[in-house]
């Protein structure tokens, strides 16, 4: 099993409405596949913390599902851990109204132009100065993703129509410490 | 004043802040699905201690027993971290009326990830945090 985990590369998916019961499940998942793969303790940390900055901004903003709108597969709300080239890799997707994705842009695109220290100074500000939104998100999230991976984060919005695009994004984590 | 205490869970941390004692202890992983509803508590509880416990007790009896702080974490998520400054920021409020205070950050081995965060909340509130490897 373990052999063939590891060969297929595919650690964890989820597929369809997320929740926040779904994130934990996720998470056991998450612990005892890192287990039977031997995983470096600190490299399982970071993988975790990553994963519920993406899964909980999935949560947090109820994005419209693929099956309530009667679109196609290919925009159901996606999940995936896979093991590539002694990378993690994370690929998550979602619906989104189109009228965030000029902000989720410019957000990306500022941590992606940023070296560690300059991240680090971003981080500190927005905790010091941000507030709680209704939703729990701090604003850091995609800032911590990119502290935690040292990679770029990739994105894609997919327009489906005039309201809505999917959203995708892919972090790498290294597999050495 | 009442202690608060909260047990920890697999996505909410162990809360126990006792007034008579002056040690207050946030332990665990924090991620609750509702931050707000967790934190604001520890943050008004916090706020009384001030008012109740502090304002009728005298500085120098903190001198040789400080109020502390530790915080023992194995994880927090990002909107965690906002409240976690919150406390941080709360207790070092002591500090700067003139009481003496502690705050211990434990991290695991290695875990540089744990250590840096320690750094940067200190640097923050501009007081120095004990740095506290995990013995496991």
């Amino acid at each position: 099993m373990c052999f063939f985990m590891v060969k297929n590369g595919i650690i964890l998916s989820h597929f369809g409405q997320l929740k926040y019961d779904t994130i934990g499940n996720l998470l056991r998942k998450l612990d005892n596949k890192m287990k039977e793969l031997s995983i470096n303790e600190l490299v399982k940390k970071k993988i975790y913390a990553v994963m519920v900055e993406c899964l909980e901004n999935i949560d947090r903003h109820k994005h419209p599902q693929s099956e309530d709108l009667n679109l196609s597969h290919e925009f159901d709300t996606k999940f995936l851990l896979e093991l590539k080239n002694n990378y993690f890799i994370i690929n998550t997707g979602n619906i989104v109204e189109n009228n965030v994705v000029g902000l989720l842009k410019k957000k990306i695109e500022t941590v992606n132009q940023l070296n560690d220290k300059d991240l680090k100074k971003l981080y500190r500000k927005v905790l010091l100065t941000g507030s709680i939104s209704e939703k729990g998100g701090a604003g850091v999230g995609i800032i911590e993703m990119a502290k935690t991976t040292q990679n770029k984060i990739e994105y894609n919005f997919k327009p489906i129509n005039k309201e809505l695009s999917y959203y995708q994004i892919k972090l790498k984590i290294s597999n050495t410490n | 004043m009442k202690a608060l205490k909260f047990p920890a869970t697999e996505y909410s941390p162990e809360i126990d802040f006792d007034p008579v004692n002056h040690k207050f202890l946030i332990s665990g992983y924090s991620r609750p699905e509702n931050v707000r509803t967790f934190y604001y508590p520890v943050l008004e509880w916090i706020d009384n201690y001030g008012k109740e416990v502090l304002a009728s007790s005298n500085k120098a009896d903190f001198e040789k027993k400080p109020i502390n702080l530790t915080l023992k974490m194995n994880y927090f998520n990002s909107s965690s971290a906002k409240f976690l400054l919150d406390v941080i920021v709360e207790v070092h409020k002591f500090h700067l009326a003139g009481y003496n205070i502690v705050i211990n950050w434990f991290y695991d081995e290695g875990d540089d990830d744990m250590l840096e965060t320690g750094e940067d909340l200190s640097d923050m509130v501009d007081f120095p945090f004990n740095f506290i490897e995990n013995n496991n």
